[in-house]
């Protein structure tokens, strides 16, 4: 298992919906037809979302993908050591 | 209008090129360009003769507004069938959507594209899970009453054999078939090299769909089996069993509010920011569109939206080819040469 934090910033989100396609796990899209990072919590200061979680590889190479593949480079997927 | 020479029958809406796919024969999600998107007020310029409208993308319900969009066609296209094509990834969020425009359009079609069965939908698509998703999304717009339901499958010399199996599917799921073939265009999949060059694929597809749809009762499904004729007469021997009416009776209109011709014409003829559809096709920009890049295209295609036209003003002679036909696959003899 690895601990990750994710961070996603809603207000640069172009609603690609990649995300939510590539792992309804982590993300969904909101009404507004951008993404919501599930379980994630709204960093006042750094006005990102962000969510520290423990995952398998599997998932955690499915959320690097998310980063990789958002064009708006929204999401920040850092493994914490 | 009446005085008119052209009036648009069919319209390709490309709402958004927002897209959440990774297709190997597209490249419309590299698209970071965004801005300027037409809006739903925008669309008081659709063509009141359209009797076809097909709403695409990117994946078109990215496109927040995409309900008022299709409350709009209904209001300035009222004639027109109104077709959206969707990846089918998002299944509850396109299933909300849906539900909203069942409420004032029950007669809303929705094509989902699948390219092949299972890994096959996956490697063309670059989705993990790609068809485990289409097919929930089929079954989840079944279950709220979606009755014009449908796959969109596009032969690619990537996924040989794959027509007649999604052929299959639609008559196990009793939805629609609505077969493409690989095409190019610089303005919608910014992508030329597209190519079928596997014939004889080609080929045992058209004909097992032909046979299908011949051995049918239905006049629908006979006019089908002439659209796959057809195509293997464009593409094996680059002739057209029907003239195209890009430009005259049918339109592409970009994101951006752009009109073309078709989707695989490069010439833009107007915009629906500021001009009506059939205004359009009656200026001497779409003349001279006619007369120049439509007929030296180097990516023509044979493709539904811009041959109802010439299905219509030809139905008795597809008609005839057909019971002629019919005839031929009931003693087990091949249509296609």
């Amino acid at each position: 298992m690895k601990k990750v934090k994710v961070t996603f910033n809603h207000e640069t989100c172009i609603g690609t919906g990649t995300c939510a396609t590539l792992t309804t796990k982590y993300w969904q899209m909101g009404d507004d037809t951008k993404s919501q990072l599930i379980g994630g919590s709204l960093n006042k200061k750094t006005k990102v979302y962000e969510l520290t979680t423990e995952v398998d590889d599997e998932d955690y190479s499915i959320l690097k993908e998310t980063q990789q593949f958002c064009p708006s480079q929204s999401i920040s997927v850092k493994e914490i050591k | 209008m009446s005085n008119q020479q052209y009036e648009v029958v069919d319209v390709v809406l490309a709402i958004t090129y927002k897209c959440n796919s990774r297709c190997i024969m597209c490249n419309i999600w590299k698209e970071r360009d965004h801005e300027g998107e037409f809006t739903t007020q925008d669309l008081k310029n659709l063509p009141s003769t359209a009797k076809y409208v097909n709403v695409t993308g990117g994946e078109p319900f990215l496109r927040p507004d995409i309900v008022e969009i299709v409350r709009q066609i209904r209001k300035y296209s009222p004639k027109a069938q109104i077709i959206i094509s969707t990846n089918g990834f998002l299944t509850d969020f396109i299933s909300r959507r849906v539900e909203e425009i069942l409420t004032f359009y029950p007669q809303i079609g929705i094509r989902v594209s699948i390219d092949g069965m299972y890994e096959k939908h996956e490697q063309t698509r670059g989705i993990p899970h790609a068809f485990d998703k289409c097919i929930a999304t089929i079954k989840a717009l079944q279950e709220i009453g979606v009755k014009n339901l449908g796959i969109g499958h596009t032969i690619l010399d990537e996924n040989p054999g794959e027509a007649e199996r999604i052929y299959n599917l639609t008559r196990d799921l009793k939805i629609e078939l609505s077969l493409a073939l690989a095409q190019n265009s610089e303005i919608f999949f910014k992508k030329t090299d597209n190519k079928i060059k596997n014939f004889d694929n080609l080929r045992s597809q058209l004909e097992y769909l032909i046979d299908k749809e011949l051995k049918s009762f239905s006049v629908k499904r006979w006019a089908r089996a002439y659209f796959d004729y057809g195509a293997w007469r464009f593409f094996r021997y680059n002739e057209r069993v029907l003239p195209e009416g890009s430009g005259k009776d049918s339109v592409f209109v970009s994101p951006k509010g752009q009109v073309y011709p078709a989707d695989y014409v490069n010439h833009e003829i107007g915009n629906i920011k500021n001009q009506n559809i059939n205004d359009i096709v009656n200026s001497q920009e779409a003349e001279k569109a006619r007369q120049t890049t439509c007929k030296n295209n180097p990516y023509e295609a044979w493709m539904i939206c811009t041959l109802r036209g010439s299905f219509e003003a030809n139905k008795w002679n597809v008609l005839l080819w057909a019971i002629k036909n019919k005839l031929k696959v009931h003693l087990g003899q091949k249509v296609l040469k």
